[in-house]
């Protein structure tokens, strides 16, 4: 039919990537994120606005994340992988060409089998929520290797969701199914399905399927009721246990955060990093060998700063650190501009009341983190001059300190402030010199 | 019934508003790729057509046990409400639906938001689409009141609260007399449609708040319920400060429309220049220096009027 075909190559003209970094993908993140700005293809938040799964790195530490993030995809969808030395705009398009491929689309769609809505059983926990399907295979991607990215083609999971009568439903979860039972929450790394405390005792290291609870009520979807705990202010309010990460947009790579929420404050947290730190620092290599150490400090703080500045909504001046991050990695020293986004910084009244007071690690706040970063890439670039890599406590043993009390906003910023601890990039800037 | 009631007003309401939406949406993207570096050419501007189309053509999903009803409803009444404040404004006189309380009915309806937009989050059976719910009532404590006052300001000085009597006053422009309420006018319009510096209940860093859950013709919804209350504000900016359809030259209607258009542009282009306000930072900064601020212009008005 030329109507839906034309329709649908506009549409699809510029899909929307979820972009997610595992551990030693950042040279591919940083290829993604050029691509996107220059071509106008949209890095989206939620799995549900998204077209294409973009992953970069080692992605085998966060198959199980991937795979539940991929089961949230609405259709049409496609999955690219990009590999060390990849041709990202090969890739790209590649992932593209396969969401207007109809018929392999309806063969997604057709895959996945999926139970009934019933309520839930023990026996059905196991591993992951689809009965019937043997492991997970979110399939074929397009691996971007040395070879040139012709071959695979980005595949399509199995988990698109079957044809429901009556109802237009994308990627979902299966009503009635034991996914929320995966230690409450668990996992629920992008637009969660309903998170609810399964009586206060969930565990989401271990899956636990403390959730069977059912206190005599038939609960809805064996979903349990939210326990009370006492907050800060003496009430008594619901208790959420959430996880943040690995999939999440601005986020470390392989940075898992479970915290106890009331409303959107965090009383606890507890941080994980997934994958190895060799692993983490690797991934900087491939970006920065080329640059001396000056520029490449430069890069890691402008590339945090991007992050930080993107966080806290601030798009505009996060997009032009990102340029300025592109442009020293390609080799320019664009001084002048650094300068003035450190201007720009230092005046901007709103930033500074919004990240004022926000504690983070070496006793600085959130807003002199930032002043600091912009201050030390304007200088390294300037004076050629290495800065001074700050000696970075433990931040996985301070973190849950200074996130205790914050609220969700709040939360991003520190640990969007701690990223270059977190990448270990300092660290490597450093090390080659 | 037929005095209130302007028929080609009200058949003419849509179209405006579809192409008012497309206008403002194309400034967006137009702006979006200046902030990215790109070069503005048709294939940006055609930016929201193509993500409209995308999201017709996108599946859409659900989660597991939503309060479907709810959750739906919230989303439609984003976009409802907007045509339905869009209904009051005139256009050259008369407006689709006269109502000699349209400034009451604006307020009346903006504050159906509150419910829509916490319902699209609530509704959703998800953490991220509740937070962003309830970072959109704090932001709604914060704006509501000096909102309400910069009406009320704006139709003590007109004498009227039906805005095609404001419209029609001609004279000094009010926006002159009160700039305080006309900049909290604005301020509140972004507010309710979580625009720019208000845009921490869709933030990226809740996933999208209450915009994470929802795909296809949902998103699609809201998303334009957005876009139709900036043009919902825009539009009544015009009659209550901006003194309507006066200016030299050209008629009352294409007057109305360019001052429309110029406030649409003014808005939007408030996407990104700014940090998010914090909910709670912003409380701050509304009740001790917006408040004070708006009842201060207040007073000042009524004693010039009197």
């Amino acid at each position: 039919m030329g109507l839906i075909e034309a329709l649908s190559r506009f549409a699809f003209d510029r899909p929307h990537l979820l972009l997610v970094e595992a551990p030693g993908g950042t040279a591919g993140r940083l290829a993604v994120e050029q691509h996107a700005r220059r071509r106008g293809w949209p890095l989206v938040d939620t799995p549900a606005d998204a077209d294409l799964l973009v992953t970069t790195g080692t992605t085998a530490v966060l198959e199980e994340h991937l795979v539940r993030v991929w089961e949230q995809f609405p259709g049409p969808r496609g999955r690219v992988h990009i590999g060390p030395g990849a041709d990202v705009g090969c890739l790209l398009q590649a992932g593209r060409s396969s969401l207007l491929d109809r018929s392999r689309q309806r063969t997604d769609l057709r895959r996945t089998t999926r139970p009934g809505p019933g309520a839930p059983t023990g026996a059905d926990m196991t591993g992951h929520d689809m009965s019937g399907h043997a492991g997970h295979d979110p399939g074929h991607m397009a691996m971007g290797g040395p070879e040139s990215c012709g071959n695979a083609g980005p595949g399509m999971g199995g988990h698109a969701e079957p044809d429901m009568t009556g109802m237009a439903m994308g990627g979902t979860q299966p009503a009635g199914n034991a996914e929320p039972d995966m230690g409450g929450h668990a996992e629920h790394e992008m637009g969660g399905k309903a998170e609810h405390d399964m009586g206060g005792n969930a565990d989401p290291g271990t899956g636990g399927h403390a959730g069977h609870d059912m206190d005599g009520m038939a609960l809805p979807a064996g979903l349990g009721m939210a326990e009370r705990a006492a907050d800060r202010d003496g009430l008594k309010l619901d208790v959420l246990t959430v996880l943040w990460g690995p999939v999440l947009s601005n986020w470390p790579a392989g940075l898992v955060i479970t915290t106890v929420l009331q409303g959107d404050v965090v009383q606890e947290a507890t941080v994980r990093l997934l994958g190895d730190a060799h692993v983490r620092r690797a991934g900087w290599a491939l970006v920065l060998p080329r640059l001396d150490a000056p520029a490449a400090a430069a890069v890691v703080r402008l590339d945090a700063l991007s992050r930080l500045l993107d966080v806290a909504g601030w798009r505009r001046t996060a997009l032009r650190a990102q340029r300025l991050r592109d442009e020293v990695v390609d080799g320019a020293h664009p001084v002048a501009d650094v300068k003035r986004l450190d201007r720009e910084l230092s005046r901007s009244r709103a930033m500074a009341r919004m990240t004022s007071g926000v504690r983070t690690t070496h006793g600085e706040d959130v807003l002199q983190r930032c002043r600091r970063w912009i201050a030390e890439a304007a200088e390294a670039l300037a004076d050629c001059s290495r800065p001074p890599v700050a000696d970075e406590p433990d931040v996985l043993h301070v973190l849950p300190t200074l996130l205790t009390g914050t609220d969700v906003a709040g939360m991003r910023l520190v640990v969007a402030s701690v990223d270059l601890a977190l990448s270990g990039a300092d660290a490597r800037a450093g090390a080659d010199v | 019934m037929s005095d209130a009631l302007s028929l080609h007003a009200a058949l003419l309401l849509p179209w405006v508003l579809m192409a008012l939406v497309l206008a403002g949406s194309a400034v967006s993207a137009g702006a979006q790729a200046v902030a990215a570096g790109r070069r503005v050419t048709g294939a940006e501007l055609a930016g929201p057509l193509r993500a409209g189309a995308r999201l017709l053509l996108v599946r859409r999903r659900t989660t597991l046990h939503p309060d479907a009803l709810l959750w739906r409803v919230g989303g439609a009444t984003v976009l409802v409400t907007a045509v339905m404040a869009l209904a009051v404004v005139p256009l050259g006189g008369r407006a689709a639906v006269s109502s000699p309380v349209g400034v009451v009915w604006f307020n009346a309806l903006e504050t159906l938001l509150w419910a829509a937009l916490w319902l699209t989050g609530w509704g959703a059976n998800s953490v991220h689409g509740l937070i962003g719910g309830y970072r959109f009532l704090a932001l709604s404590i914060a704006y509501e009141l000096p909102f309400m006052l910069a009406l009320i300001t704006a139709a003590v000085y007109g004498g009227s609260l039906d805005p095609a009597v404001l419209g029609g006053q001609g004279g000094l422009w009010p926006v002159v007399v009160m700039p305080v309420a006309f900049v909290v006018y604005l301020l509140s319009g972004l507010a309710f449609s979580a625009w720019g510096p208000f845009s921490q209940p869709v933030a990226g860093d809740a996933a999208g708040g209450v915009l994470a859950e929802l795909s296809g013709v949902d998103r699609l919804v809201v998303l334009v319920g957005r876009y139709a209350w900036l043009v919902a504000t825009a539009a009544m900016s015009v009659p209550l400060f901006l003194g309507g359809g006066s200016g030299p030259v050209l008629p009352d209607v294409a007057w109305q429309v360019v001052k429309t258009v110029l406030v649409l542009i003014a808005l939007v282009l408030a996407k990104g220049a700014l940090p998010l306000l914090r909910a709670e930072r912003f409380q701050e900064i509304a009740w001790v220096v917006l408040l004070p601020a708006i009842v201060l212009q207040a007073l000042v008005v009524s004693v010039v009027v009197l």
